[in-house]
C-alpha cells in the first residue's frame, strides 16, 4: 500500500504565526472571534508552547494571542465570601500569597506540586485550567500517533497504561486531565467566571472534546476569574496525589478533599480524583459512605477499597 | 519588524527578532551565549534555566518577544560576577559532564537570592526542574549549601547543620592494601578544577554549541512509520524556497554508492528502508537556518510503502513474523542464533538435588544523557575537520574515512565537550558515523561548514538496552552448589547494526550465559542463544548494556538461595570462581556489616512494617569484568622536567585524566602538578604522537598501562642523558624523586631537566589489549580474553540495597545502599567516589520506573520525553549510600587496576530486583523489570488470589 503522509521531523524550532498582544480583554475577544479555528491563546506559554513545538493541533495556528497584555487579570483577594484569583496569576505568585497560604492548603499543595519553580514562574491558574488533556498519544510529535487517541484498544493491560490510570473511556480515549489545581479547585467548589459567564468548575469539563480541549468555553470566551468560596473555621481540607518521580511527574493519581468537621465526625464532603479521567471526577460514593461517620483510620483502612468501585465504569 | 531592547547579563541589548523566536533561541543564536543549553520539547530537562526578572524560567518556553524590557541572567552572568555558587560547585569536586551544571547553579542563584539559608529540602525543591543523567545530585545539594555559607547575609551555623545532613547521604571510604605504598596514587592532591571550571561557567562547548560562522544546517527526513519503504520523493516545492540548498536523497550521486556503516557493515549510510519509527528515511535537507530546513521538509511529497512490522523479539522469531533484513537473512529475523557450552549439562542435572526453573524478561530502556551529540564538518583544502561528540573518536576514524575516501592523514576529528556520555558515545556506530560522513560530504558540496540538527537523537538514536528474555533451568545441592543451568536467551537488537548485541564475538556475545562462565565455577553450563532483529530503535552498548544480563545473573542466584532457604551472600560465595573469593568474601564482610545484614534480612515477604510498606534487602555479587582495550599515549619529557601524556582520552570529566596523571609522577618522582593531559584530537599530524583505542571503563586501565610502559622508556632515555653529562655508566645511576644520581653517592644528583636540557624526551607506547599478555608491574594478567576463571587474582564487589514497598500504590522506596568495591587499586578517590554514588541513579531509574514503551498497532514509540521516560531528579536521592573502596585482588591495569566506571550502575539493579523479592515474598519470574508500580500490584493480587 503506499501513500502519502505527511513529512515527519523532530524540531525544537517553533514554525512562525503572528504573536497578537491585546491590552484589554474586550480586545482578546475580539481577535479570538476574528480569527476563529485559526488562533491560540496564550498565557504563561507553558502548554502552548510544547504543544506548537510537537505540532499537536491538527492545524498549525496562524495567530497566537498573548493575554499578558492585560494587567487587570493579575490578582488575588478576598471578596464577598470568596477568594478570587484573576486568571493571569502565575503559581508562584499563589503560593507566595499568604491568605491562600492560610485558608487554602488544598490549592497550595496542589500549586506545589504541580511543577518545578522554573514553570511555576509562568503557569497561570487561567491557562491552568484550560490546559489540554496529557496522553502519550496526543503529545506524541508523531501524527500517526495522534490519530489513535479515541481507539478503546489501548486501555490498560499488560502494563501498556501505567503511567495513566484511567477509570473511563470516553470520546477522547485515554488522554487524561493531569491539572493537580483541577482537582484542588473542585473539592474546593470553585466557580469559574469567563467572559459570558460564571460555571461551577464540575460542570467546566466535559467528556467529549473538541480539537484538544474539552472544557465547554465556546469560541471566543475567555477565562477571567476563578472564585473559591471562603471555607468557614469547620471545614478541613488536603491534596494528596501519587506520582513515580517525586518531582516534575504528573500524578498517577491526585485527590482532594474538602470536608465540613463537627469535632471528628464529617457533616459533609467533597472528593475530587485527578489524572484519571478526562476531567477531575468526583468521588460519590466515599462521599456518601463518610458522610454522618467518624474520621478514624481503621475505618477507613477497613472500607478504603470498596469506595471507588463503582468508578471502574 | 520586531525589535526588543533587553538587559543580558547588565548589558543592553537591542536584537531584531521574529515571534517564533524563544528566549533561547536568541541567548544561543544570537548572542552567544551557549552556556545555556537546550531544555527539550517540554522543557523538562531543566537544562535551559534562566533568571528573567529575578524569577528562574525556562529559556526554551519563553518568546523572544517577551522578554523585551526584561533583565536577563544566565550562567555566563552569575559567573562573571564570581558567584559563590560556581566556586563551591567546582570545589566540590563532583561535576562529570556538566551539561546539567549551569542549569542547576541558575536555579540555585535565584533560591539564594530569595532564601539565603536554604534547607536541603529547599536545595532539593530548587534543583527539583534540573535533570542530571550522571546522578551527582547528593553533591550538588552540598555545593547549593556550602555557596549559601560563603554569600552575605547568611547565617553560617544554621546552613552549617544543613551541610552536615547533606554531607552524610554519601559515605565514602578507602580501606588501602597499604597505606604507604604511592606518594600519590590513592590521594586527591590532583583536583578537576581545570575541567570543572568551564563547565560551570557555561564556557565549555558541546558538540550542539560549535556555531560556525557562515554555517549551513542539515537535517534527516525521519520514518512515521515501523518499517517503510520511501518510494518517491519529490522535492520541487523545497526547493524553490529561498534559503534551502539542497535535497540530498539515497539516490544522491555523491550518496548513492557510498560503503555500509555499522558494526557488521551491515547498513547503508542513507537509506530508503526505514526499519523502525524515527529512523532516518532517504533525505536529508540543507539550508541557511534550522527553521527553513523544517520548511523544506514539510515541502517534500514523499510516497511511502508501509511494510508489516514487529516489535517483541520472540515474536520476530515466529516463522510467519515479517523479515525485516531479507537482504541479510531471507529466512528469519536472526542476527545469531548459536548454543555454547561447557561440561555436560545433563549429568549436572542428575547430580542436583533440586531442579528450579523460570523465566526473567527485562524491557527496553532508554540511555539518555543530557547532551546529544551533533556533527559539524568544514573543509580546509582536502583537510576535514569535524567537531563531533565522543568517547571514542578513534573507532570512527576508520568508517569516515573509508567513505569518503580521504587519507586518514587529512581526517581531523574534533572532540568537543562530552556532556555526560557514559558509554553512549562509544561507537555509535551507524548514527553517529552516519551524522559525521553526511555533514562531511554536505559541507564539500556546499563548499560552508555544515552542522546537522538531529533532534531525535535522544530517543531514537541513543543508546537502548536490549530487551532480553531468559528462561531458566538451575540444578542444584540442598547446600547450595550449583551444578548446572541451562539458558535459552532471546536477545533484542533493534532494526539496526549497533552492535549492542552483537559484539565481542562473532557468534554472539554469550550473555548472559558469560557471567556464570567467567565468574563462577559451576562446571555444566548451556546457553541456547538468540539475537534478533525487530523494528525498534537501535541497541548499542554504553554504560551499561549489561543490565539485563546482570539482572538474570542476579535474580537467578538468589532465586536458588530463596528456594533452599539459604543466605544468598553464601550461595555466591560458595559458587564464586577460585580467584574472587578472597575479594568477593572480604566484600561481603563490610558489606554485611554496613548494611547490618544479619539484623535486618528476613525470609521473604515476611516483615510488614508499621507505616504499612514492606521491608525488603537484597544482595548481589559483581565483579570488575573490563579488560579489554588498547591504548597508545605519547609521552614527553619537557628540557624544565614537566611532563606532557598526549593520548586519546577526552574529557568526559570523570578523573581519569588526574589518575593518569599520577602514573609519571610516581615513576620519575615529580610533582604530579607539573604532569599535564593533552586529550589529542583524532589526528596524529595535529600532535605528533600515536593514538589508540580507549574503552570507557576500561580507560583508566588502559591508558595507564600505556603510560606506565611509556614512563619506563623514558625513564631509561632520561638516565641515558644524564650518564653521558655525569660520564657515569647507566647502570650505576637511579633515577628517585626527580634526580638521577650514582647509587653509591645520592647527593651527587642532576635533577630530571638537569639530566635533559636543552632537548626534551619524547616516547610513544601502543599497547595491544591487555588481557592478551602479561601485562603490569603488579596485574600479572595471565590469561586468554576474558577467562576470569584462570586468573591469578581477581577483584569483586558487594552491592546490598534496602527498600520498602508499598502494597497500596505498588511504589517502591529505595532507602539504605551499600556498595563495596574492589578496585585493586585506588588512583584516583573523587573520582571512584562519583562513579559508585552518581552512577547508582540509573539502576534506580531502570528498575522503578524508566521503561520505553512502543504503541503495539503502529510500532511508534510512546515514551517520547522526559516525563515519560523517566529518568531520576534530585527526588530520588535515598537517605544513605554507603561506598565502601577495598584494595584486595589484582586487576589488568598498571598498579593492578580495574575500571569502575560502570559497575555500580550495571551491578546495583539485582539488589533492588532482590530487595522486592525480600520485600514481596514473590519471585521476579512474576513481573518483569522495570519493577514499575502496575508489575508490582499485579503480582501482589496474584499472590492474594493464590
Amino acid at each position: 500500500m503506499s501513500m502519502t503522509v505527511k513529512p515527519y521531523y523532530f524540531s525544537d524550532k517553533l514554525s512562525n504565526f503572528d504573536y497578537l498582544i491585546p491590552k484589554s480583554i474586550e480586545e482578546a475577544v475580539d481577535l479570538l472571534q476574528k480569527y476563529k479555528g485559526s488562533a491560540k491563546l496564550m498565557a504563561g506559554g507553558t502548554n502552548i508552547i510544547p504543544a506548537l513545538r510537537l505540532k499537536i493541533f491538527p492545524v498549525y495556528p496562524e495567530k497566537i494571542i498573548n493575554l499578558k497584555g492585560i494587567k487587570e487579570l493579575k490578582y488575588i483577594k478576598e471578596e464577598s465570601g470568596f477568594l478570587k484569583i484573576g486568571a493571569l496569576t502565575t503559581f508562584s505568585e499563589i503560593l507566595e500569597n499568604k491568605i491562600v497560604d492560610s485558608t487554602y492548603k488544598a490549592l497550595t499543595e496542589a500549586a506545589l506540586t504541580s511543577a518545578p519553580p522554573q514553570h511555576r514562574n509562568l503557569m497561570t491558574i487561567g491557562g491552568e485550567v484550560c490546559k489540554e488533556p496529557y496522553s502519550w498519544y496526543m503529545w506524541n510529535p508523531n501524527p500517526i500517533a495522534r490519530e489513535l487517541i479515541s481507539d478503546p484498544s489501548y486501555i490498560a493491560n499488560e502494563g501498556m497504561n501505567q503511567y495513566l490510570s484511567i477509570f473511563g473511556g470516553s470520546d477522547m480515549g485515554y488522554a487524561v486531565n493531569i491539572s493537580n489545581i483541577a482537582v484542588a479547585l473542585s473539592a474546593l467548589n470553585a466557580k469559574i467566571v469567563t467572559t459570558q459567564r460564571t460555571i461551577p468548575i464540575e460542570e467546566f469539563y466535559q467528556d467529549k472534546m473538541g480539537v484538544t480541549s474539552n472544557t465547554i468555553l465556546a469560541e471566543g470566551e475567555i477565562v477571567k476569574e476563578i472564585q473559591i468560596p471562603k471555607p468557614d473555621k469547620k471545614i478541613k481540607q488536603a491534596f494528596m496525589r501519587i506520582s513515580f518521580r517525586k518531582f516534575i511527574d504528573e500524578s498517577v493519581v491526585s485527590s482532594a478533599i474538602c470536608a465540613n468537621m463537627s469535632s471528628d465526625t464529617i457533616e459533609d464532603v467533597r472528593i475530587f480524583l485527578g489524572s484519571v479521567d478526562p476531567k477531575p471526577i468526583r468521588a460519590t460514593q466515599a462521599e456518601n459512605f463518610l458522610k454522618g461517620k467518624k474520621l478514624l483510620l481503621t475505618l477507613l483502612k477497613k472500607h478504603v477499597k470498596n469506595l471507588f468501585k463503582e468508578q471502574h465504569l | 519588524m520586531n525589535i526588543i531592547k533587553f538587559t543580558v547579563n547588565s548589558k543592553e541589548e537591542t536584537i531584531v527578532v521574529q515571534p517564533n523566536d524563544t528566549l533561547l533561541d536568541v541567548l544561543r543564536n544570537k548572542l552567544g551565549l551557549t552556556g545555556t543549553k537546550d531544555g527539550i520539547s517540554l522543557g523538562e530537562g531543566g537544562w535551559d534555566t534562566v533568571i528573567m526578572d529575578g524569577k528562574v524560567v525556562p529559556a526554551s518556553f519563553v518568546l523572544a518577544m517577551d522578554a523585551d524590557g526584561s533583565n536577563i541572567e544566565t550562567i555566563e552572568g552569575i559567573a562573571a560576577k564570581k558567584h559563590p555558587l560556581v566556586k563551591a560547585f567546582v570545589e566540590e569536586e563532583h561535576i562529570q559532564g556538566g551539561y546539567d551544571i549551569p542549569g542547576k547553579i541558575v536555579a540555585a542563584k535565584a533560591l539564594l537570592d530569595k532564601n539565603p539559608n536554604p534547607t536541603l529540602e529547599d536545595v532539593k525543591e530548587a534543583l527539583s526542574g534540573v535533570l542530571g543523567r550522571e546522578g551527582l545530585y547528593p553533591k550538588d545539594i552540598v555545593a547549593v549549601l556550602k555557596a549559601a555559607k560563603m554569600c552575605e547575609k547568611s547565617d553560617p551555623k544554621k546552613l552549617e547543620k544543613e551541610i552536615k545532613k547533606a554531607e552524610e547521604i554519601v559515605d565514602f571510604k578507602i580501606e588501602k592494601r597499604d597505606e604507604c605504598a604511592y606518594q600519590f596514587i590513592g590521594t586527591n592532591i590532583l583536583t578537576r578544577a581545570d575541567q570543572a571550571y568551564p563547565k560551570a561557567t557555561g564556557q565549555a562547548k558541546y558538540s550542539r554549541d560549535m556555531i560556525l560562522p557562515n554555517m549551513l544546517y542539515a537535517k534527516w527526513l525521519i520514518s512515521p512509520y515501523a518499517h517503510a519503504v520511501v518510494k518517491k520523493v519529490d522535492a520541487s516545492k523545497a526547493k524553490e524556497i529561498p534559503g534551502v540548498f539542497e535535497v540530498y536523497t539515497w539516490e544522491h550521486p555523491l550518496f548513492k554508492d557510498l560503503p555500509k556503516v555499522g558494526w557488521n557493515n551491515y547498513y547503508p549510510i542513507i537509506t530508503n528502508q526505514p526499519k523502525f519509527e524515527g529512523d532516518e528515511a532517504g533525505v536529508i535537507v540543507v539550508a541557511e537556518t534550522e527553521e527553513l530546513c523544517d520548511k523544506a521538509l514539510n515541502a517534500l511529497d514523499v510516497e511511502w510503502e508501509e511494510l508489516p512490522f514487529v516489535l517483541d523479539p520472540e515474536d520476530a522469531l515466529k516463522p510467519d513474523a515479517p523479515k525485516i533484513h531479507p537482504e541479510i537473512n531471507s529466512n528469519s529475523n536472526e542476527l545469531i542464533s548459536d548454543t555454547w557450552s561447557l561440561g555436560d549439562i545433563e549429568a549436572g542435572f542428575k547430580e542436583a538435588d533440586r531442579i528450579i526453573e523460570g523465566k526473567i524478561v527485562y524491557r527496553s530502556k532508554l540511555h539518555s544523557c543530557d547532551d546529544i551529540g551533533t556533527a559539524t564538518a568544514w573543509w580546509e583544502g582536502d583537510h576535514l575537520h569535524i567537531w563531533i561528540k565522543a568517547q571514542d573518536p578513534r573507532w570512527r576514524e576508520g568508517k569516515i574515512v573509508s567513505a569518503l575516501g580521504i587519507p586518514k592523514s587529512n581526517l581531523h576529528l574534533k572532540v568537543a565537550y562530552v556532556g555526560g556520555s557514559c558509554g553512549g558515545d562509544l561507537m555509535t556506530e551507524r548514527s553517529g558515523t552516519r551524522d559525521q560522513i553526511a555533514a562531511a560530504i554536505i559541507s564539500k558540496d556546499q563548499q560552508r561548514p555544515v552542522q546537522i540538527a538531529s533532534r531525535n537523537r535522544r530517543y531514537y538514536f541513543d543508546y537502548h538496552y536490549p530487551v532480553h528474555v531468559a528462561y531458566y533451568k538451575v540444578g542444584a545441592k540442598n547446600d547450595g552448589t550449583i551444578t548446572a543451568i541451562h539458558l535459552r536467551s532471546i536477545v533484542d537488537n533493534g532494526g539496526d547494526d549497533g552492535g549492542g548485541a552483537t559484539f565481542w564475538f562473532p557468534k554472539g556475545w554469550n550473555m548472559p550465559m558469560r557471567y556464570f562462565e567467567i565468574f563462577t565455577k559451576i562446571p555444566n553450563l548451556f546457553h541456547d542463544q538468540h539475537i534478533v532483529w525487530t523494528n525498534k530503535s537501535p541497541m548499542w552498548w554504553a554504560r551499561c548494556e549489561q543490565d539485563g544480563t546482570a539482572w538474570i545473573y542476579g535474580a537467578i542466584m538468589n532465586r536458588v538461595a530463596v528456594d533452599l532457604n539459604l543466605d544468598p551472600t553464601e550461595v555466591t560465595l560458595k559458587n564464586a570462581c577460585e580467584s574472587g573469593v578472597p575479594s568477593l568474601k572480604k566484600a561481603i564482610e563490610i558489606g554485611k556489616k554496613e548494611i547490618e545484614w544479619d539484623k535486618k534480612w528476613h525470609k521473604p515477604g515476611d516483615k510488614l512494617l508499621s507505616n504499612g510498606k514492606y521491608h525488603g534487602i537484597g544482595f548481589s555479587g559483581y565483579w570488575e569484568w573490563g579488560a579489554g582495550a588498547h591504548a597508545a599515549v605519547g609521552l614527553r619529557v619537557m628540557e624544565d622536567g614537566s611532563v606532557s601524556i598526549i593520548g586519546m582520552t577526552p574529557d568526559t570529566g570523570v578523573g581519569i585524566h588526574p589518575a593518569i596523571r599520577y602514573i609519571p609522577a610516581e615513576v620519575l618522582g615529580i610533582d604530579p602538578e607539573k604532569v599535564g593531559f593533552t586529550a589529542a584530537a583524532s589526528q596524529t599530524n595535529d600532535v605528533g604522537a600515536l593514538l589508540g583505542d580507549i574503552g570507557g571503563s576500561w580507560t583508566t586501565a588502559a591508558d595507564g598501562d600505556a603510560v606506565w610502559n611509556a614512563c619506563q622508556k623514558a625513564k631509561s632515555i632520561i638516565i641515558d642523558r644524564a650518564s653521558k653529562k655525569m660520564m657515569l655508566s647507566p647502570e650505576v645511576l637511579e633515577l628517585k624523586d626527580g634526580k638521577v644520581f650514582p647509587k653509591h653517592n645520592p647527593k651527587e644528583f642532576l635533577t630530571i631537566s638537569e639530566a635533559i636540557a636543552p632537548y626534551d624526551v619524547f616516547v610513544s607506547v601502543t599497547t595491544y589489549p591487555m588481557s592478551q599478555c602479561d601485562y603490569g608491574p603488579l596485574g600479572s594478567y595471565d590469561c586468554a580474553y576474558g577467562h576470569h576463571r584462570k586468573r591469578k587474582y581477581e577483584c569483586f564487589q558487594a552491592h546490598f540495597i534496602e527498600v520498602e514497598v508499598d502494597p497500596e500504590t505498588g511504589l517502591t522506596e529505595i532507602k539504605k545502599t551499600v556498595h563495596v568495591h574492589d578496585v585493586g587499586t585506588a588512583m584516583y578517590p573523587s573520582g571512584i567516589a562519583g562513579q559508585i554514588y552518581g552512577g547508582l541513579f540509573m539502576p534506580i531509574g531502570r528498575t522503578l520506573f524508566e521503561e520505553e514503551v512502543w504503541d503495539p498497532k503502529t510500532g511508534v514509540l510512546l515514551t517520547t520525553n522526559l516525563k515519560d521516560y523517566k529518568v531520576p531528579t534530585i527526588g530520588e536521592v535515598p537517605d544513605k549510600i554507603v561506598a565502601r573502596v577495598i584494595e584486595v585482588g589484582k586487576g589488568p591495569g598498571a598498579y593492578g587496576i580495574v575500571g569502575v566506571g560502570e559497575d555500580t550502575s550495571t551491578a546495583a539493579l539485582s539488589p533492588i530486583g532482590n530487595a522486592v523479592h525480600n520485600a514481596l515474598g514473590i519471585a521476579p519470574d512474576n513481573y518483569e523489570s522495570p519493577f514499575t508500580a502496575i508489575r508490582l500490584l499485579d503480582a501482589l493480587d496474584k499472590k492474594e488470589v493464590r
